[in-house]
């Protein structure tokens, strides 16, 4: 059942590289060697200071990423960026090959910058369409400066066919046509992801996918005027256009302050849920995450199951859109949290939940486990009424179908033994006998009709009622009725009410009269027997009264007492009963 | 005067049969349930049934509503149901459509055998019959304003009877009074309750049960 919280995924392709602890020093070595060969070669100081700062943030982003599961391929496209960001440095060697790869893969870190934006954060890519502009940008980069190289004039070109430098301005500027389409559709595949993003998966995504989209549009300016055949106005920018790629790395940091403010909000769950108040647990929760949707269920060692806050049975959904993460204390579960997949995005927000929850779960786990147990509770007296109100109806046919048919079919063996007398000294006893039979059989009818009224199932409330009424020992009169009939519980527990409340009258009341009244209001049966005795009745002190209360919670019934001394006693339940 | 007999027990049944048999009726045939009763009644004609209230499968009023059907279906056959339930309301559902040759008895009475011959001979003539207990348990009930408590005891007595279905004959020979002294009685009790007089005992009858179970 339990699901973990952090799937461990490795960047494969990368390697070794893709090592958190390998990814910075390296972009330091390989940054100070690009730095090395471009002021030897006399490149401009500010660019090297720009790229320096731009690989750099990059690397510093991905050593972070990769720390992150869930960010592991983001951060290895991160790490990636910030390593090739260095490879046109190759073109200031003198060293023929290292020219020819420099020439070739100068802009492969704008395709994995744009690979790593259309796939943030899981790192893989959004959509087709976004595929496609990836795509796009690998050909205008990596296509572009192959194509050109057969053409391109240095005595570096390996490739180099035969010069042609109006071919090569033509292959620029296609290159520059197809990377400004990208660039467009890169912001507009941005803004149509965040609009549909929601809650957590917003907040984890917004800040770098902001800052590609600022950055992008320079970009988009300067590739429509390579387009153009501007290259000198594309060149003077080049810098610039650089400089503002290091927001793409700093929209990722922001992104992870963000977050950091919502840890220290689950941090400080524990000392808010002392100050109490009428927001549960979850809601805090939920508000701390950042995730509506959140929903807390709790394990029961008894049922070895998952219940809800209320103690009813939760299923926990297979991972998809919802994610469950385990909260355990000890070695031993004690709730689970179910929420939306995007929190899984920033495993130290769950853990630090884990962290700081513990406690408090297993406080709610056990308020949980006292609402599951209260909930057995309510049904097992449910089941044992019903079970006995079985018992009692079963009890009676017996007395009717068995007992009574044997005293009956006696009392004719003993008319039959009064014909074949001939004694008259013992025909007379057998006369006393069948007398004394015939009282048992009227005391075996009423014993039966007490234990269960088969009146009631057959002719419903009204009827029984009725019958009630006329076979007290003080006058009773029934007011109002039920007219249809009602489910068998409802009818038998008020039955059992006016049936006990009569005997009360009668014992203790010293009641003149009595008046039960039947009424239904608002979905509810209300049935209340009044009298004029003496009062002062409670039900607490065994009048019977608790049986019947008990009957009627069962059944969501309430039973009141009014009572005053000599002002006569009120008794009235009321059941919900459907319409 | 020929009977068919209902009853699920078989030992209740052919105990009364016999001692009815001893009696001088004729049991035409026996029955275990409503199904095979309504095909002896329909096969044999008899003058009464005597039904158990409480036959299979559920053991409830399968008597009574085949009692019910027989009426309907055969009025001129008179039918006597048995129950062990003393409740004026059983009694009135077998005979508020028609209270002639009718009746209603505890089970017990089988072995009263006069009883129970008595009741079959006032069936067959046209009668109906309710059950003592029942009346008792109507006329006995404690009222706030009781009207019955104006009446005298002999008064009492009659409307009693009236109320198990006895004529005015039948209350003569019952209480060894003269029809005249009845008349008396009955007009002044229907007065003192301001019940209005039935020229049909049967339905006095309703009347009377009507008015106790008010």
């Amino acid at each position: 059942m339990a699901i973990r919280a952090t799937p461990a995924r490795r960047a494969g392709p990368v390697g070794w590289a893709a090592e958190p602890v390998v990814v910075l020093p390296l972009a330091v070595v390989v940054g100070l060697l690009a730095a090395w060969l471009g002021l030897a070669s006399g490149a401009d100081r500010t660019r090297v200071g720009v790229d320096l700062a731009v690989g750099w943030s990059f690397a510093g982003a991905a050593a972070v990423a990769l720390a992150r599961p869930p960010l592991r391929r983001a951060g290895a496209l991160m790490a990636a960026v910030g390593l090739t960001l260095f490879i046109p440095y190759l073109e200031l060697a003198q060293w023929s090959p290292a020219w020819t790869t420099g020439y070739l893969l100068e802009a492969l870190w704008q395709a994995l910058l744009v690979q790593l934006v259309l796939s943030y954060p899981a790192g893989r890519i959004w959509s087709r369409p976004a595929l496609g502009v990836v795509a796009a940008t690998y050909l205008a980069t990596l296509g572009g400066q192959l194509a050109s190289a057969f053409v391109v004039e240095d005595p570096r070109n390996l490739l180099l066919v035969q010069a042609d430098a109006g071919f090569a301005e033509l292959v620029y500027r296609a290159a520059s046509a197809l990377g400004l389409l990208v660039a467009v559709a890169l912001v507009v595949l941005i803004i149509e992801r965040l609009v549909r993003l929601r809650g957590v998966s917003l907040r984890t995504s917004l800040p770098l996918l902001v800052g590609a989209a600022l950055a992008a549009p320079l970009t988009g300016v300067r590739l429509a005027a390579n387009a153009a055949g501007d290259s000198a106005f594309y060149d003077q920018l080049a810098t610039a256009d650089q400089l503002i790629t290091i927001l793409v790395p700093l929209g990722f940091f922001g992104g992870l302050f963000w977050a950091r403010l919502r840890h220290s909000a689950v941090s400080s769950l524990v000392v808010d849920l002392r100050s109490g108040g009428t927001e549960t647990f979850r809601d805090r929760l939920a508000r701390a995450l950042g995730d509506p949707t959140l929903e807390v269920v709790y394990w029961l060692d008894g049922q070895r199951d998952y219940v809800d806050a209320d103690g009813r049975p939760v299923v926990l959904p297979e991972p998809g859109e919802r994610a469950v993460t385990q909260i355990v204390a000890g070695s031993a579960p004690v709730a689970a949290l179910i929420h939306d997949r995007a929190l899984l995005d920033d495993p130290d927000l769950v853990e630090s939940v884990r962290a700081t929850a513990g406690l408090v779960l297993e406080n709610e786990r056990l308020a949980a486990e006292v609402r599951a147990q209260l909930a057995e509770v309510r049904a097992s007296r449910a089941r044992i009424v019903e079970a006995a109100d079985a018992e009692r109806q079963r009890l009676e046919r017996d007395l009717h179908d068995g007992a009574q048919q044997r005293l009956v079919a006696l009392s004719l063996k003993l008319r039959l033994a009064q014909s074949q007398s001939h004694d008259p000294e013992s025909a007379a006893a057998l006369v006393q006998a069948q007398g004394d039979l015939e009282q048992a059989l009227a005391e075996l009818r009423e014993f039966a009709r007490g234990i269960h009224p088969t009146l009631l199932g057959e002719d419903g409330l009204d009827a029984a009622v009725e019958a009630l009424a006329r076979r007290a020992s003080m006058p009773v009169e029934v007011e109002g009725s039920v007219g249809s009939r009602l489910p068998a519980n409802v009818e038998l527990a008020a039955y059992f009410f006016v049936s006990e409340a009569l005997t009360n009258v009668a014992k203790h009341a010293g009641a003149s009269v009595a008046t039960v009244r039947l009424e239904r209001v608002g979905g509810r049966l209300r049935v209340s027997v009044a009298d004029d005795g003496v009062g002062g009745a409670d039900a607490s002190k065994g009048s019977g009264l608790g049986g019947l209360a008990d009957r009627l919670a069962v059944i969501d019934g309430r039973l009141a007492v009014e009572s005053r001394p000599g002002g006569g006693t009120t008794i009235v339940a009321e059941i919900p009963c459907g319409s | 005067m020929r009977l068919v007999i209902a009853d699920d027990a078989a030992l209740v049944r052919e105990g009364v049969a016999r001692l009815l048999e001893e009696a001088g009726f004729e049991i035409v045939a026996q029955a275990g349930d409503a199904r095979e009763l309504l095909l002896e009644v329909r096969d044999h004609r008899p003058d009464i049934a005597i039904v158990d209230i409480r036959m299979p499968p559920t053991n409830t009023d399968e008597g009574l509503v085949a009692a019910q059907e027989i009426r309907e279906r055969f009025p001129e056959i008179g039918v006597l149901v048995l129950s062990q339930h003393l409740e004026p309301r059983y009694a009135m559902r077998l005979l508020e459509e028609s209270p002639a040759r009718a009746g209603y008895l505890l089970k017990e009475r089988v072995g009263r055998i006069e009883e129970l011959a008595d009741a079959l001979r006032r069936i067959a003539a046209g009668e109906c019959v309710v059950d003592r207990a029942v009346v008792d348990e109507l006329v006995s009930r404690r009222r706030r304003h009781d009207p019955l408590a104006g009446l005298s005891a002999r008064e009492r007595e009659i409307l009693a009877l009236m109320a198990e279905g006895r004529s005015n004959q039948g209350i003569c020979e019952k209480l060894y009074l003269s029809p005249k002294t009845i008349e008396t009685h009955t007009r002044s009790l229907f007065g003192k309750l301001g019940l209005a007089e039935a020229p049909l005992d049967n339905r006095r009858v309703l009347a009377v049960l009507a008015y106790l179970r008010a």
